[in-house]
This record gives structure tokens, C-alpha cells and sequence, in this order.
């Protein structure tokens, strides 16, 4: 599928990748101080110059997953054989660990708020882009401009009245509520998008399942549906992404049950200051999933942009 | 039951798209109207609703904060949108050269865009800080005079956000330029060709006019991207050193939330609205009357 729009001489070939490279590494540097500072040891973290090669540690990690609290002297002396090898590293500096931190929590609603928002948001988004596609809509090109419209609008605009709202129904901190704010906010992308992608399937293939005998329900499920499945799928990892990364609303509107991983990430702090490695080990596993997912739907988020399976 | 059915049928359209237009009708535009109402108001920490006229509006226009984040948001969007729009073009021209690990390469480039500023964000921060990073490596290199303290320099603030922005941006606008390359439909250029067209030639005549809608959709992605920019300045430098690098968004949510002055953070939301509306509805309206007509 990968072709040029023209065939490149070698020279053109070396310069080009040469530059791609270069801003390959300008783009993964920070990811790359991310992932190995969740790797380093605490002093490590923040040695200068900054540390290449270093021995790997997990501390970063068992911090970020429990709170710990310093230890009298006299209990160190204890032989430790018997500890786990985490309650192990963590006497190493004088801390016991007295519990889990709330990490894993701030993780998980993270995930069922951004999967929860944008099955909504696509069901919703396909079954709108599908009837804007395939029905005659009175003032069709009003309203979908008027939805792409929304999408415009800074969200951060109407914070007032939906963080308003919010209190008085007693949405705050709540999954259902941001579940509800993330759909609204995602649906208008949804349906503008999905409705480019129904658009280039051609109408004659639903027509001639009609003809067959299906139903539109039918012709929608086993014609269209499969026909924009990339498209789709592409749009719901758009969708996805915004809600996983959300940040002004959530620190504005969640603060305990429901916060999301965003807001919690940069309030991390160990025993003694800032714990580096910690908030580094959390940030990496925070952005692992969307990494994972960029990969995977790579072709499809790249056929997605480019309109479909099939052309005209 | 097959009546019930044909009825069904019938309202169908109004059915599937009543809940979606009117969460989107609630959502933003009575949102945005109530959020009017509150700015002609006197609320502070409790909303009011008895109508006060203008005021929060005239004093947000003599409020010098205000204008450096307005001032701000020019500076930044510009070069944020120019910048974005530049880098991603070439790096789709040069992508689209059959380079080997294409595909990881562009995942690579989606990754700044699809990953949480607030977070990458901490990278960020440790680089630019003078004491730590870029500064300090170059100077241990023996660049002794170097100094590069945009950071925690108020005049320079700004420029730091415009650097991670477009680190962000970039990548995801040539993976929609590379698209649009893709789209493009070879017998033209090999007509192109054989009539004697060079490369360059071929790249302004035929290649960039035919990524015009590529450049629309990028440009309207970039400037919605620009004017939310929130998290961009929360987690490099939370609008300082002082009000220094502030825009809208942040002032908007410092003043109403922070300071819980809502009627005067509401009339800032409504400038903010009023700014996208100038700015993109006439830009939107033409392109889609032209493809209406066209």
C-alpha cells in the first residue's frame, strides 16, 4: 500500500532519512528520559551529568505502588531473609511499607472512564453519522456544520456551568459524570468523522442488500458497519485518547473516588521530596497503553484518515 | 407489527438523531448561554442571576493580566500553527520516500500528540530547566556562556510553550499531510511526467494544491489544539514566572475556580468563544459552501 507520489533517487533517499532520523530522536527524547528515570534508583535520578548507563531498579516502581513511612533504627537490624523481595528494597532506605498507595485506583478509572465515554460516544456518533449519511436530513449541511462547530469551542469555555451542574446533581467525583462529560464532548468528533467515513462507501452496496431482501438494520450491520470498520476504529482511539489524557476538567471535578490518573501522576511524592523515579514509573505506565494502541492501529488510523477501504 | 415496523422506520432518522444533536445542543450552546448569562452577573463563589449589565466585562478589559494571556495566545497560536503546519509538511514529503520502518517511524511521531502533555510534561520541565538540563549539558560540554533560561525568564516563557507545542503537534499533522499524499492520484503526476515537469514543479503545481484539504483540516485541528491550550502551560510553567506566560484558558480557570470570581471568569469564557467564532466560523462556512457548490 505504501507507494510515493514519485519514484526518489538514492541521494534524495539518504538525505531524507537522515532527517527523519534526527527528528525521530528529537521526538522520543523525552519519552526515553521518562521511561529509564522509572528505572533509576532515587540518587541516580537526579545525578548530573545524567546517568546513561546505571543499574536497573524497580524501587521507582514498588514507591509508586505503596506508602511508606520511615523506620526506627532498631527495627532494621531484624534479619530481613523472609520479607518479600518489595518490603526488601524499600528497608534498603530505612522505609517500611505501610500500605498501598492509591495509585492503582487513580489507574483504574482512568480506564473505565475513558472506556466507558467512548463506547457511548461511538455508538452514538455511528448510528447519527450513519443516519446523516443515508437519510434524507431536512437541513442536512446546517446541522453537521453545526456539530463540527461545537467541536471548535474549547471545552474549557463552558467549565462554569458544568462545573455548576455538577454540584447540583451531584455529579462531582463520580464515574457516571464523567463518563456523561466525556461522551458529550467526544460525540460531536465522532459523528463528523464517521460521517466522512459512511460517506465513501457506496450507497449501491446497501441498495443492492436492500433489494436482497435484508432490512435496514441488516443492510446498516453486515454492509456499512464492516465497510467502516477502520474508519471506526480509528475514531474511537481519537475519542479514547482525549479522555485517557483529560486533565482540566478532571482536576477541576474529580478529587477522590473518581480522579483519573492525570491529575493524581504530577501530585506524587515520596517519603523525602520529590520522588523522580516514582512519578517516572507511573507516567510510564499511564502512557503504555497508548503507546500499545498506536501501534497496533497504526494502518488502520493512517487507512482511517485516507477514507476508507474502498474507493470510487 | 410490520406497520409498527414501517412507522419505525419512517421516524428513524429523527429517532437516532434526537439524543445525539440535542446532547450536543445542551452540551455547548445552552452551556454557552448560560455561561453569557452568568458573565452579565455579579457571581462570585455562588452563582447569581440577577442581571447586572456589563461591568465584569469592563473590568476584564482593564485588566492587564487579561491582555497579556490574549497577547500571549497570537504569539503562541502563530507560531505554533506555522511551525506545525512547516515541519509536518516536509517530514510527509520526506517520509513518503519509501524509507525503511516507515510504519514504526510514524507511530513514533503520533506518540507526542496521542500522550498526555501533563505528563510528558515532566520530561519537559526537567529539560528546559536551566539548573538542570539543556542549559547545564551544554555549558558541561564547554559552551561556558551558554544560557538558555527560557523558562523561568518572562519574556521568554511564552516561546518554551510554542517548543513543546510543536514537538506535540507536529508529528500528527504529517501523518495527515502523508495521507493526503497517499490520496493523491498517480496518472496525473506520471502525466506530469512525460511532459516534462521537474520535481519541484510538480510538488507546487499538482502535489501541495491538491492537499488543500489537508491543509484545512490541519489548520482547523492546529488553531482548536491552540486556543484549548491548557495542559501545555499548566505543566511547563503554570502561566508564570508570574502572569507571564498565561493564555485564556488559563486565566479563565485561575480566575473562576481559584480565585472564584465566576462572573468575571465567565465574561473571559465568553471572549474566549467570541475569539473561536471570529476566527473559525467564517473560514469554516466558506469551505463547506464552496464544497456544497463546487
Amino acid at each position: 500500500m505504501s507507494f510515493s507520489v514519485t519514484e526518489p533517487s538514492k541521494r534524495q533517499k539518504w538525505f531524507a532519512g537522515i532527517v527523519v532520523v534526527c527528528y525521530t530522536l528529537i521526538t522520543l527524547m523525552p519519552l526515553v528520559w521518562i521511561i529509564t528515570t522509572g528505572f533509576k534508583s532515587s540518587p541516580d535520578s537526579i545525578a548530573y551529568p545524567p546517568k546513561v548507563v546505571f543499574t536497573p531498579t524497580v524501587e521507582g516502581y514498588v514507591n509508586l505502588f505503596t506508602t511508606q513511612t520511615r523506620m526506627s533504627p532498631g527495627v532494621i537490624t531484624e534479619p530481613r531473609d523472609h520479607l518479600p523481595w518489595y518490603e526488601q528494597i524499600v528497608r534498603k532506605k530505612g522505609n517500611t511499607i505501610v500500605g498501598p498507595s492509591r495509585f492503582s485506583e487513580r489507574f483504574f478509572n482512568s480506564v473505565i472512564i475513558g472506556f466507558g465515554s467512548t463506547f457511548f460516544a461511538i455508538v452514538l456518533g455511528t448510528t447519527a453519522a450513519y443516519a446523516f449519511s443515508r437519510f434524507r436530513v431536512p437541513l442536512k449541511d446546517d446541522l453537521l456544520f453545526f456539530i463540527l462547530s461545537t467541536r471548535m469551542m474549547p471545552p474549557i469555555a463552558v467549565a462554569i456551568p458544568i462545573f455548576l451542574m455538577f454540584r447540583n446533581l451531584g455529579l462531582n467525583d463520580t464515574h457516571a459524570g464523567m463518563i456523561l462529560l466525556y461522551t458529550t464532548v467526544n460525540l460531536s468528533l465522532a459523528v463528523w468523522l464517521i460521517n466522512g467515513f459512511i460517506d465513501e462507501i457506496p450507497i449501491e452496496y446497501e441498495e443492492a442488500a436492500l433489494i436482497d431482501g435484508y432490512t435496514r438494520f441488516q443492510a446498516f450491520y453486515k454492509v456499512v458497519l464492516p465497510q467502516a470498520a477502520t474508519g471506526i476504529a480509528s475514531t474511537a482511539i481519537f475519542c479514547l485518547i482525549f479522555a485517557w489524557n483529560e486533565y482540566a476538567f478532571a482536576v477541576l471535578l474529580t478529587s477522590g473516588t473518581a480522579q483519573t490518573a492525570p491529575p493524581f501522576i504530577p501530585t506524587i511524592i515520596g517519603v523525602a521530596g520529590q520522588d523522580w523515579p516514582a512519578v517516572a514509573a507511573g507516567a510510564t505506565l499511564f502512557l503504555l497503553p497508548v503507546m500499545v494502541f498506536t501501534i497496533i492501529l497504526r494502518r488502520h488510523l493512517l487507512r482511517g484518515i485516507t477514507f476508507g477501504a474502498v474507493r470510487k | 407489527m410490520s406497520a409498527v415496523l414501517d412507522r419505525l422506520q419512517r421516524f428513524l432518522p429523527q429517532l437516532v438523531l434526537a439524543p445525539t444533536t440535542v446532547a450536543i445542543l445542551v452540551f455547548v450552546y445552552g452551556f454557552i448561554f448560560w455561561t453569557g448569562w452568568i458573565s452579565l452577573t455579579r457571581s462570585k463563589l455562588l452563582p447569581r442571576y440577577d442581571l447586572a449589565g456589563f461591568q465584569q466585562y469592563i473590568t476584564l478589559f482593564q485588566n492587564d493580566r487579561w491582555w497579556v494571556a490574549c497577547k500571549n495566545l497570537v504569539i503562541f497560536g502563530s507560531l505554533f500553527i506555522f511551525f506545525c503546519t512547516v515541519i509536518g509538511l516536509l517530514l510527509a514529503i520526506l517520509l513518503d520516500q519509501r524509507i525503511r520502518l516507515e510504519g514504526a517511524i510514524r507511530a513514533v511521531y503520533l506518540y507526542p500528540m496521542a500522550l498526555s502533555f501533563i505528563v510528558t510534561g515532566t520530561a519537559w520541565k526537567w529539560m528546559l530547566n536551566p539548573s538542570l538540563g539543556l542549559e547545564r549539558l551544554v555549558q558541561q560540554w564547554g559552551f561556558e556562556n551558554f544560557t538558555f533560561d527560557w523558562l523561568v525568564n518572562s519574556e521568554m516563557a511564552i516561546y518554551t510553550i510554542v517548543i513543546a507545542g510543536v514537538w506535540q503537534s507536529s508529528g500528527f499533522v504529517m501523518a495527515l499531510f502523508l495521507a493526503g499524499l497517499r490520496g493523491i492520484d498517480d496518472s496525473i503526476i506520471h502525466a506530469a511526467q512525460v511532459d516534462g515537469a521537474g520535481l519541484p514543479r510538480i510538488y507546487r503545481r499538482i502535489i501541495i494544491p491538491s492537499l488543500r484539504p489537508v491543509f484545512f483540516s490541519a489548520i482547523i485541528l492546529l488553531s482548536h489544539v491552540a486556543i484549548k491550550s491548557f495542559d501545555l502551560v499548566v505543566a511547563l510553567t503554570s502561566g508564570g514566572p508570574g502572569y507571564s506566560s498565561d493564555l485564556p484558558a488559563t486565566f479563565m480557570y485561575a480566575f473562576s475556580f481559584n480565585r472564584n470570581r465566576l462572573g468575571f471568569g465567565a465574561a473571559s469564557a465568553m471572549m474566549m468563544f467570541f475569539g473561536v467564532m471570529a476566527i473559525i466560523v467564517p473560514y469554516l462556512y466558506s469551505e463547506l459552501r464552496s464544497k456544497r457548490h463546487g
